[in-house]
Order: structure tokens, then C-alpha cells, then sequence
């Protein structure tokens, strides 16, 4: 008898479930559909969860995760106003990108990658915003999000161009960290090293990166000899000086791939020149100098003919 | 229903922001500075100096060569060679040079050395930097060799004033007279 009473019971129970699931509408997606275009979009996302633990065979279809894509969307932006931290955000492309493996006949398309384009772009925004001396790890994590994503959805585009310049401003950052602590944690100057190496294998011929690894590399060297103290032990004196004579001599054949990128820009030919002052060759030392003062005479020249001239020849003849 | 979606393109672009670091020559003279002054303090505290060279202040003088006085000044005046304090002193006449323990003659001033060395044969540990100025009357001389400012020694001459230079100097000098 109670087994009897047991049985009927659970059938009442499941009544919802099986009267919404066995057709193809869907009633929890009808009213998230509604409570969205009422901008309610959290009531929206209540119903979606509801529509996917009853409705039969709905997370099969592409449309239930590109409805709930759109709605997670909508919460991001309008709810979390597209605070870098909404997790609405992530949920949108977890969504989405079920959409689009669900989604064999391409209807939704279009619009899924748009949307995952937006967001892509949005992670990229965040990546800029973020790039400073106290957010720059959130920075990497949002420009990993924009890379995964738009490869993603641009499979045919290059990221080439977005990773140079945020490997180099990025570096740049690692840079200022590693001037401004006072331990010189040589973490930063290796992550910085890192990313303009990791430029030059895109691009060899990246004039900013070859001077910055010129530059880093010489300034560790300047460094090292400025940090000495002045009681250090003699054979440990010895041992500086050869690792600050390493850096220069590393340092070098950057500055000379920028001054063959670019042979009258004035900082390059200091940097060389500054390098053989620093490893005593004189006379490269007095080349390089010279040369300097030929790129800055041409350029006073150049300002002076720019200046008005009075007309030395008559006008009447 | 679909739902449609429009993009208001938001891009934003990274400020391309100065390189930190700058190539400057003047660093590089003061780098070199910085080398010769603390060469200049451990031969100071790496040479033993007799008793009657222990009294009064230390002094060590700087002959032709402005920059370097004035890193030294700055670096070392006051501290001590034993419960001697160092006095930088800046010599612009080889005329006014007297009683230093140690002096730096600078290269452009090479040529008077010997008659520096005739004025305070007795007392003065004298440092240069030229070629073969040790047969001249210096008694450690700074070379450039593999790029790295290093030094010689004339242990002979310095051994006839009653100076004796310690072991340390003695195994990194790179040549000995």
C-alpha cells in the first residue's frame, strides 16, 4: 500500500517536467524569453536554469545556449555594468561557444560571433586599463582571456601585432618595477628580457625592442657598478666588474640591429657609444661621438632652413 | 525570436609609453669614477702603512681630474683608514701637492709625474693611468685589460719607501714590478 502511494507521488511530482519537456516548447524559455525583453534579465536566467533541468532535450539545441548566452550578456552589461570582474561575462562565452558547437547549421552564427568579437575586444580594454605597476597580473590574465578568444573567433587573423605591442608595454612595466624596488628583484629585469625577446622572434627587425634590450642591458651593467659598495671584498670586486662588462658587451649587438633599423636616430648611437666608453674602445668610442655630432649639426641645419630668408635678388630687374 | 545584437565597437589602444632608461655618457664617466674610487679606498686599506703614516687624517689627493675628486669627496671623506679619517683633497698645480698618502696623477697630467715624484719620493703612494708609468715613479698604475679597469704594481719601488702592500693586492694585481 505505501509502495503503491510512493509511486504516485513521484509521478505527481514529475507532471511539470514531463508535460513542458515532451514537446518542443519550451514554457521556462518562453517566460526568460519575456522577462529579457522586460529587462529583467536576472528573472530571464532563473527561468533558463529552470527551462534546462526540465525541459527535455533542450540543452541539445543551440538556441538554449544562445538565448542564455545573450542573457548572461545582458547581466554583464547592464546588471555589472562590465565590471572587469563579472564572472556574467565568462558565462556568456561558456554559453555562446556551446551555441556555436551546437549549431550545425550555422543559424545563430553570426550573432554569437559577434558577441564573442565584443567580448574579446571588451578583455583587451580591460588589458589596457589594467597595465600598471599594481595591476599589471590581471592585465596578462585579461590579455590571455582576448587572445584565447579571439583566435577563437578570428581563427584566420594574426595576433602578431597585438602581442608585440603588449609584450612591449608590458616589459616596460617589468622595467619600472625592477628601477623601483629596492632589492633590483631580477625577476622583473628576466620577465622584461623575456617579452622583448619574445618580440624580436616575431619581428627581428622591432627597432623599440632592440633598443630596449640594448638599454636593459647596459643599464643592469651601469647598475651593478653604482650598487657596489665601497668595502666590498676585493676578488668579489673583481667578479662584478666581469659581469658588469658581460652586460655591456650583450648590450651592444641590440643597439647596432637599431642603429641598422634606424641610423640617424641621435639615443641609438648614444647607447653605442655609451657601451664602448664603458668597455674603454676609445676609439669606437670617438667614432660613434662624432657621428652624433654630424646627425646634430645636419639637424640645426635643417632648422635653419626652415627659417624665413629674406630675398636677396631683386625683384625688378 | 532571435535575439539581435549591436556592437558599439570600444577598442581601446595602448599608450606607447617612453622606454624607462636612458643611455647617458655621463653615467658611463661616473661608472668608471665609482671603479677607480673604490680601488683608490682598498689600496688605502690594503696597503700597510707604518706608524708614522697613522697619524693625523688620511689624506688622498686627486690631481687633474674634477669628476673623480668629487665622486671621492662625496663617497669617502670622513670614513676611516684605521681611526684615521680620509680627506679628499683636489690639486689643480702639481706645485700645491704635499703629504698625501695616496695620489691619483690623471692621464692628461702623466707628464709631471716625475717631478711629483722627486717632491714626495718618501711618502706618497703614487697612482696613474698610462702605459708604462710604473717605470716612471708610479706606484700602481690602472690599465684596461679585457675591458675591466685593473691595476699594476711596482712592488720594488714601493718596498724602498717602507710600504708594504697586502696579499690582496699583491694576487689581483695584474702585473708586478
Amino acid at each position: 500500500m505505501i509502495a503503491k502511494i510512493k509511486i504516485i507521488l513521484i509521478f505527481i511530482l514529475f507532471i511539470p517536467i514531463i508535460s513542458s519537456g515532451q514537446g518542443k516548447y519550451c514554457i521556462h524559455q518562453f517566460k526568460a524569453l519575456k522577462a529579457y525583453d522586460n529587462k529583467d534579465y536576472l528573472v530571464a536566467k532563473a527561468y533558463m536554469d529552470s527551462a534546462l533541468v526540465t525541459c527535455f532535450n533542450i540543452k541539445e539545441k543551440a538556441y538554449t545556449w544562445h538565448v542564455l548566452g545573450f542573457i548572461h550578456y545582458a547581466i554583464y552589461k547592464e546588471i555589472d555594468k562590465k565590471n572587469p570582474s563579472s564572472t556574467a561575462r565568462e558565462k556568456t562565452i561558456e554559453s555562446i561557444k556551446k551555441s556555436i558547437e551546437l549549431d550545425t547549421i550555422l543559424e545563430f552564427e553570426k550573432t554569437n560571433k559577434k558577441i564573442l568579437t565584443y567580448l574579446a575586444i571588451s578583455y583587451w580594454n580591460n588589458c589596457v586599463t589594467h597595465l600598471d605597476t599594481i595591476n599589471y597580473e590581471k592585465s596578462i590574465s585579461f590579455y590571455n582571456s582576448y587572445t584565447e578568444l579571439y583566435a577563437f573567433t578570428n581563427p584566420e587573423h594574426e595576433l602578431e601585432q597585438s602581442e608585440i605591442i603588449f609584450n612591449q608595454e608590458l616589459s616596460n612595466i617589468y622595467e619600472k618595477k625592477f628601477e623601483n624596488t629596492q632589492s633590483k628583484n631580477e625577476y622583473y629585469f628576466n620577465e622584461a628580457v623575456k617579452l622583448h625577446k619574445e618580440v624580436l622572434r616575431l619581428d627581428s627587425l622591432n627597432y623599440q625592442s632592440n633598443m630596449a634590450l640594448g638599454k636593459l642591458y647596459y643599464n643592469l651593467g651601469v647598475m651593478y657598478i653604482f650598487s657596489l659598495d665601497d668595502d666590498i671584498d676585493m676578488f668579489k670586486f673583481i667578479e662584478v666588474q666581469d659581469k658588469v662588462v658581460d652586460n655591456f658587451k650583450i648590450s651592444l649587438p641590440y643597439f647596432k640591429k637599431a642603429y641598422q633599423i634606424q641610423p640617424n636616430d641621435k639615443e641609438t648611437i648614444t647607447g653605442i657609444a655609451g657601451v664602448y666608453h664603458q668597455l674603454h674602445e676609445t676609439e669606437k668610442f670617438m667614432t660613434y661621438m662624432n657621428l652624433l655630432e654630424e646627425i646634430k649639426d645636419k639637424e640645426k641645419d635643417k632648422e635653419k632652413d626652415k627659417e624665413p630668408k629674406i630675398n636677396k635678388e631683386p625683384i625688378d630687374k | 525570436m532571435l535575439i539581435s545584437l549591436k556592437i558599439v565597437s570600444m577598442f581601446l589602444f595602448l599608450p606607447m609609453m617612453t622606454v624607462v632608461g636612458q643611455v647617458e655618457i655621463d653615467n658611463s664617466t661616473k661608472a668608471h669614477n665609482k671603479i677607480k674610487g673604490i680601488y683608490m679606498y682598498q689600496f688605502a686599506k690594503l696597503i700597510n702603512w707604518p706608524k708614522e703614516y697613522r697619524s693625523g687624517d688620511f689624506i688622498i689627493g686627486v690631481y687633474g681630474d674634477e669628476a673623480l675628486y668629487n665622486q671621492m669627496s662625496s663617497a669617502f671623506t670622513d670614513k676611516l683608514i684605521g681611526n684615521q679619517k680620509i680627506k679628499i683633497n683636489r690639486y689643480v698645480s702639481s706645485s700645491e701637492i704635499s703629504n698625501c698618502h695616496i695620489l691619483y696623477v690623471s692621464e692628461k697630467k702623466s707628464e709631471s709625474l716625475e717631478k711629483i715624484k722627486k717632491k714626495n719620493k718618501t711618502k706618497t703612494i703614487i697612482v696613474g693611468q698610462q702605459e708604462g708609468l710604473l717605470s716612471k715613479g708610479a706606484a700602481i698604475n690602472f690599465v684596461i685589460q679585457d675591458s675591466k679597469i685593473k691595476f699594476e704594481i711596482n712592488k720594488t719601488s714601493v718596498d724602498k719607501q717602507g710600504l708594504i702592500f697586502g696579499q690582496t693586492l699583491i694576487k689581483l694585481a695584474s702585473d708586478i714590478l
